[in-house]
């Protein structure tokens, strides 16, 4: 617990009758990405903000950094994309940067000389006199990005931070994230899109109110192996094989084939469906 | 934190660049216009009324209608969680965004007295009176744009409100005319309508009359209210 970047145990959150979060416990290691994957009305955005402190669980203990997370010197360590979130509209792209640097406690010289790099980093720099509301949807999202790690986080919070962008915009975020993550950088991502989480995240929880499923994407998909998609390329058709006739059945192909586990996404729809 | 409160006044002052049409328009032509036509087709007896009334009208406009709207796109944009999580706590940065609509209110306000003054040759006898109500209006104001802004979760339902509320509280109230004029018992009603007491508080402050401390003290008691829902409004949140 003690080296935990993140670490909430049995957290509930209650919105007057409707419970939001039920007995949540999760933990975030230091340089790990942790992927929170759910439903719509999972209760992930609910628990990403207990975790980035603008919100209280009703009950139960969270620590971010080894303190509470509504710490104001906690908060100053993290960086956080929230939800749906736009970067000012009517500043440029150098202030939006440079002031949320100042926010986060920068001195003039530091939030300056962190802006430059990150425009830079971030390729950002041709447009850094632009007007945030004039950039498409993914340079949008690299703002954001810049603005959250201008006080060079020791943890990230993630949320939803591709939802809306086309596939090409998709992919510039990841290879950021992934980019960050070989940095060492912690993250907590939420996402409902499966490849994401599976692209890039060390372990994934899915979420629906509680934890009902959690361990690194290769772990869950080993749990749910007992059947095994066969693709014959030859004839073009798929089988579905039981692990222990998969041997058997792949010798007596003739041409080519492949053997796959099931996807994550087959694992998620059938645990969240055994879950409602 | 005095100094994370700087930049976000900063931030603040220049996200209104975007507005400058606007906001020329409705800080100056608008009200300047009113003020003349008004003042054109009314007896001298009225000039004062024209006066706080125009102030009035401009300071329901600029805090109600502005923080209302602010704070909504504010929170439409994500940008109250983006604050909160950069450890700025939800209250600072509503106040900054009510101390700088509030300031570009009142930094206009000076013109149309003049105006008054020059045109209408109204003679402004306690200043510190019409300071005192000018302050507290727009900060009250500024409490009621924030209550519509958490109370209503849908951004275009505070975009409306947030303009009716206004011109009705203009024109549905004795801001133009005393109180006196409308008859008892729609009178009474005259006093759950905060700009009655805006408007009376600057037009007797161009007499020097104490009265106007009194309708003062209206709009502090309104503050007390829409500070308390306020809080309750963000606690919610």
């Amino acid at each position: 617990m003690d080296d935990d970047i993140v670490y909430t145990n049995g957290v509930y959150k209650w919105y007057g009758e409707l419970l939001a979060n039920e007995n949540v416990t999760i933990r975030l290691k230091k340089g790990e990405i942790v992927s929170l994957l759910g439903p719509n009305g999972a209760g992930k955005t609910t628990l990403v903000k207990q975790i980035y402190g603008e919100i209280r669980p009703s009950k139960g203990e969270i620590r971010v950094l080894g303190n509470k997370p509504t710490d104001r010197r906690i908060k100053k360590r993290m960086g956080v994309i929230p939800q749906d979130c736009h970067p000012y509209g009517d500043l440029t792209v150098f202030d939006n940067v440079y002031y949320m640097g100042r926010l986060k406690g920068l001195s003039k010289h530091e939030a300056e000389k962190n802006t430059n790099q990150l425009l830079k980093k971030l390729d950002l720099e041709d447009r850094r006199g632009i007007i945030a509301r004039e950039l498409s949807g993914g340079l949008m999202r690299r703002v954001l990005i810049a603005m959250a790690l201008v006080n060079e986080p020791e943890f990230i919070v993630l949320d939803e931070p591709t939802v809306g962008l086309d596939p090409e915009a998709r992919r510039e975020v990841w290879e950021l994230l992934l980019e960050l993550k070989r940095e060492g950088r912690t993250m907590l991502l939420t996402t409902h899109y499966l490849d994401e989480a599976e692209r890039l995240a060390d372990r994934i929880y899915f979420i629906n109110k509680r934890v009902i499923l959690s361990g690194t994407p290769s772990e869950i998909k080993g749990r749910f192996s007992t059947i095994y998609e066969v693709i014959d390329y030859s004839t073009g058709t798929v089988h579905y094989v039981e692990e222990e006739k998969i041997k058997e059945f792949v010798q007596s192909l003739k041409g080519k084939f492949e053997v796959k586990l099931p996807s994550l996404e087959d694992i998620y729809l059938k645990v969240v469906k055994n879950d409602s | 934190m005095i100094r994370e409160f700087g930049s976000l006044i900063v931030m603040q002052f220049k996200t209104i660049r975007a507005y400058l049409p606007a906001f020329i328009f409705f800080s100056f032509f608008f009200p300047i216009g009113l003020l003349l036509m008004l003042g054109s087709i009314s007896a001298p007896t009225s000039y004062t009324f024209i006066i706080s009334g125009t102030v009035t009208f401009y300071i329901a406009i600029g805090t109600i209608t502005s923080v209302a709207q602010t704070l909504a796109a504010e929170r439409e944009a994500g940008r109250i969680s983006l604050i909160v999580a950069s450890g700025i706590p939800r209250e600072i940065y509503v106040i900054s965004v009510v101390l700088s609509n509030g300031v570009s209110t009142l930094i206009i306000v000076p013109l149309f007295i003049l105006i008054g003054v020059i045109f209408f040759h109204v003679v402004i006898k306690s200043v510190l009176f019409l300071v005192l109500a000018l302050i507290s209006s727009t900060f009250m104001g500024s409490m009621m744009g924030m209550d519509l802004a958490f109370a209503l979760r849908n951004t275009v339902a505070v975009n409306q409100y947030s303009s009716i509320i206004s011109f009705v509280l203009s024109f549905f109230a004795p801001v133009y005319y005393p109180p006196s004029i409308i008859p008892i018992p729609y009178r009474y009603l005259t006093f759950i309508e905060p700009t009655t007491y805006v408007s009376q508080a600057i037009n007797y402050s161009f007499s020097g009359s104490f009265e106007s401390l009194m309708w003062v003290g209206g709009i502090v008691a309104f503050t007390i209210i829409f500070l308390y829902i306020g809080r309750r409004l963000m606690e919610r949140m």
